[in-house]
């Protein structure tokens, strides 16, 4: 559905987006994870039309931007980062608006921001000017306005930013609900949950470049990292030494009755399989364990030499 | 699932158009203002320089060209040089030769801006008068100098009629007092005949029947032929002019001189809100969001461009209702309209070409901000124009919409218009293509806030 190949964006001496190059599939949720300032938004502005690329080319459904820039956006719908309202409309008036402007009209309009303005949680509201909206409504509002018109592809940068849990849960559920649907999402953030719980692949970019593009549990395998392993049990100080000792296992921490150790896969062998193991041979009685895969924040360190959350 | 209409030019347009007009509704403080600020300007001029209240009035200066060299002549000229006149006005003699030849002295000065007016009181004037035949003073004026050829042409006009009725006084009692054969000499040796004794018996009679034949006259002996300079060709005297028609009181003729020049300001102000606007959505991004939907720039600019058509045409309507409760003659209709049209035109364009430039809210509305204030100051909008900058007015575009209006306003047909509308419409369209064209390529680069 969307088709980029070797985009450059550059400001002055500043490359902001250098040779990135991406296919995202009908229906697929893509993510763009990366820390902020790492050419996300900008490659987004050039997918919505809005900035023109230095070089490199841009299909969506496969027309071509630069060629039927009007037909493609005709196919987008867009939430820009920051919420691009008008504080003395409301929620309905603008989603009437941006309707219309994507050739709704009559009862077809009227339906489709009735019914946007359910999937957002913003119907009883509908009416107020949105000056009187909350921080997590207004996010909402930005979220319905690129889907008031159905799209084929919705581009989403960073839409939890500052919000509350709770109207972040909304917009997520939102976005998992249109995913099922059909519709193709490209969704940039720097939160590695979310990317993990809504993207069926994820691209890592910095510094205007991907370094590393895949499913979840790709990514993962890159990572070749470790895993967390939090044991609960009485144990004393002779088990925690031979934990210890164990090959690619290390200890992270220890309180009463609960262990917290690092493990990494080595000779191909996960080295929390080769803890739980001995664990089991000891004989020890657990009261729990749990075992965290590793994460893309591991991956990232591992690919720029700095956190995600940096 | 996906619609993918597109909706049509003018559809899009039309709801940049709602959605801009629903806005400025929802905060119509601004737009309020603009529309009330020329006529509370305005008529704060007209109470100030326009009563009976004890404010200095602009001093002015006249010229008087006397080629009669007669009694009415010097009469005139004594009382314009009175101390109780001399405090409005500074009235010089204009100097003629031995034949009293010379009238292109006084014209000749008129056209470097030497003065307000310029009262020529022509030959044989005091001789007709005596005689009761109709005399046709002229008044040239200057108006680069705004309002003040207006003053010299009340005052003018008010000491030519008390000039009339004297003389006619003056002889109609010379024949009630049995001096006939005096009355019956149609020269002016006819005065040296009269002795002391029966000079004072006139003057005391004519005195009296002068303070009569005041609330009497109606038509005034002495008519005058107005002229601007550089339009000596269009005079016409007020013989010409209809006669039901009233002359308007001094404060609301001077109200009626400064609305245009202020109206336009504000028009262009009213203009400059939804230019800078633009600059605001660009600024809080629904610029960018607005664009990533099927619409370009042009489409965004022309739904404001077609708000402040109507928020400048509602500022119009209720100028021309104001206008046409104080003015006594109506105006070309068709002009009032074509050159609203115009300068609404000019407005968006001027602004959009600023902006586009500026390419920045707050660096724009700092630039439009003297940009307009000097075009305003520059071109006559508030005050009359210094002499030293009256070549350079045209340059402005304010010069144009506040010369038109006030040209309507002393009833020019379309015709006389036509210039102003056709700068305006240049400025208008010249305006809006390059500040479209560079805000459209400052947003798709980037640079737009």
């Amino acid at each position: 559905m969307i088709q980029v190949e070797n985009l450059v964006k550059s400001y002055g001496d500043l490359r902001a987006v250098n040779d990135v190059s991406f296919n995202v599939k009908g229906g697929e949720v893509y993510g763009f994870l990366g820390p902020n300032g790492a050419g996300k938004t900008t490659t987004l502005s050039m997918l919505s039309g809005l900035l023109a690329p230095d070089s490199g080319r841009i299909q969506v459904d496969e027309i071509d931007l630069a060629e039927r820039p009007l037909e493609v956006k005709a196919r987008l719908g867009v939430a820009p980062q920051e919420n691009a309202i008008y504080d003395d409309l409301s929620a309905r008036e603008h989603l009437k608006f941006w309707a219309g402007l994507y050739g709704l009209s009559g009862a077809k309009l009227r339906e489709a921001v009735a019914r946007v303005l359910d999937d957002v949680g913003l119907a009883g509201r509908a009416d107020e000017p949105t000056k009187q909206f909350s921080g997590g409504m207004k996010r909402r509002l930005n979220l319905a306005l690129a889907l008031v018109h159905s799209p084929k592809v919705v581009l989403l940068d960073e839409p939890t930013v500052g919000i509350d849990p709770q109207a972040r849960n909304n917009i997520l559920e939102v976005v998992h609900r249109i995913a099922e649907q059909g519709t193709t999402v490209l969704y940039t953030t720097h939160y590695l949950e979310e990317a993990e719980r809504l993207c069926d692949r994820i691209a890592i970019i910095d510094h205007g470049k991907v370094l590393a593009e895949g499913t979840l549990e790709e990514l993962q395998r890159m990572v070749g990292g470790e895993e967390v392993v939090t044991v609960c049990a009485a144990f004393g100080d002779d088990l925690r030494a031979r934990l210890g000792a164990l090959p690619g296992v290390r200890e992270l921490s220890a309180e009463e009755g609960r262990l917290v150790l690092a493990t990494e896969t080595q000779a191909g062998e996960r080295g929390s399989v080769a803890l739980l193991k001995t664990l089991f041979d000891e004989g020890v009685a657990l009261e729990s364990v749990a075992i965290e895969p590793p994460t893309l924040n591991g991956l990232f360190l591992k690919l720029t030499g700095r956190e995600l959350r940096d | 699932m996906a619609t993918m209409q597109r909706a049509s030019t003018w559809r899009l347009i039309g709801l940049c158009f709602r959605k801009d007009l629903l806005r400025r509704r929802r905060a119509p403080l601004g737009v309020i203002v603009m529309i009330a600020f020329p006529l509370f300007f305005s008529g704060g001029i007209a109470v100030v320089f326009g009563g009976d209240g004890d404010n200095p009035l602009p001093r002015v200066k006249l010229l008087i060209e006397d080629q009669d060299g007669e009694i009415a002549g010097q009469l005139l000229l004594g009382v314009f040089q009175s101390d109780e006149m001399n405090e409005f006005v500074d009235v010089e003699k204009v100097v003629l030769d031995e034949n009293n030849d010379g009238a292109g002295v006084g014209r000749a000065r008129m056209e470097k801006g030497e003065a307000s007016a310029l009262l020529i009181i022509p030959d044989k004037t005091t001789e007709r008068l005596l005689k009761g035949e109709p005399v046709a003073f002229e008044l040239v004026r200057n108006p680069a100098q705004g309002i003040m050829p207006e003053i010299a042409e009340q005052i003018s006009g008010t000491l030519t009629d008390v000039l009339a009725i004297g003389l006619r006084g003056l002889w109609a009692q010379a024949e009630a007092l049995g001096l006939e054969d005096i009355a019956e000499m149609d020269s002016l040796e006819a005065l040296d005949a009269l002795s002391d004794a029966d000079f004072a018996k006139v003057t005391i009679a004519f005195r009296r029947a002068g303070r009569v034949l005041t609330r009497y006259l109606n038509e005034p002996p002495i008519d005058f032929a107005r002229v601007e300079v550089g339009k000596e060709e269009e005079a016409e005297g007020d013989a010409g002019k209809d006669e039901d028609e009233e002359e308007p009181d001094h404060g609301i003729m001077v109200f009626l001189f400064v609305l245009p020049g202020i109206a336009v300001y504000s028009l262009f102000v009213i203009g400059d809100q939804s230019m800078r606007d633009l600059l605001v959505e660009a600024k809080e991004g629904t610029l960018r969001r607005q664009v990533t939907a099927p619409i370009g720039v042009p489409h965004v600019l022309a739904g404001k461009v077609l708000v402040t058509m109507m928020v400048a045409a509602v500022a119009l309507v209720i100028l021309a209702v104001v206008v046409a409760l104080v003015l006594p003659h109506s105006i070309d209709v068709m002009g009032f309209t074509g050159l609203a049209f115009a300068v609404v035109l000019a407005v968006t364009g001027l602004s959009a070409l600023i902006y586009g430039l500026a390419g920045d809210e707050s660096r724009g509305g700092a630039a439009s901000t003297v940009i307009y204030l000097t075009l305003a100051f520059t071109s006559g909008s508030f005050f009359p124009v210094p002499e030293a900058l009256e070549k350079f007015a045209p340059i402005s575009p304010f010069y144009w919409g506040t010369t038109g209006f006030r040209d309507l306003l002393n009833q020019a047909p379309l015709a006389d218009v036509l210039p102003a509308i056709g700068v305006m419409v240049a400025v208008g369209v010249v305006g809006l293509a390059i500040g479209s064209w560079r805000l459209h390529r400052l947003l798709i680069g980037g640079k737009l806030a």
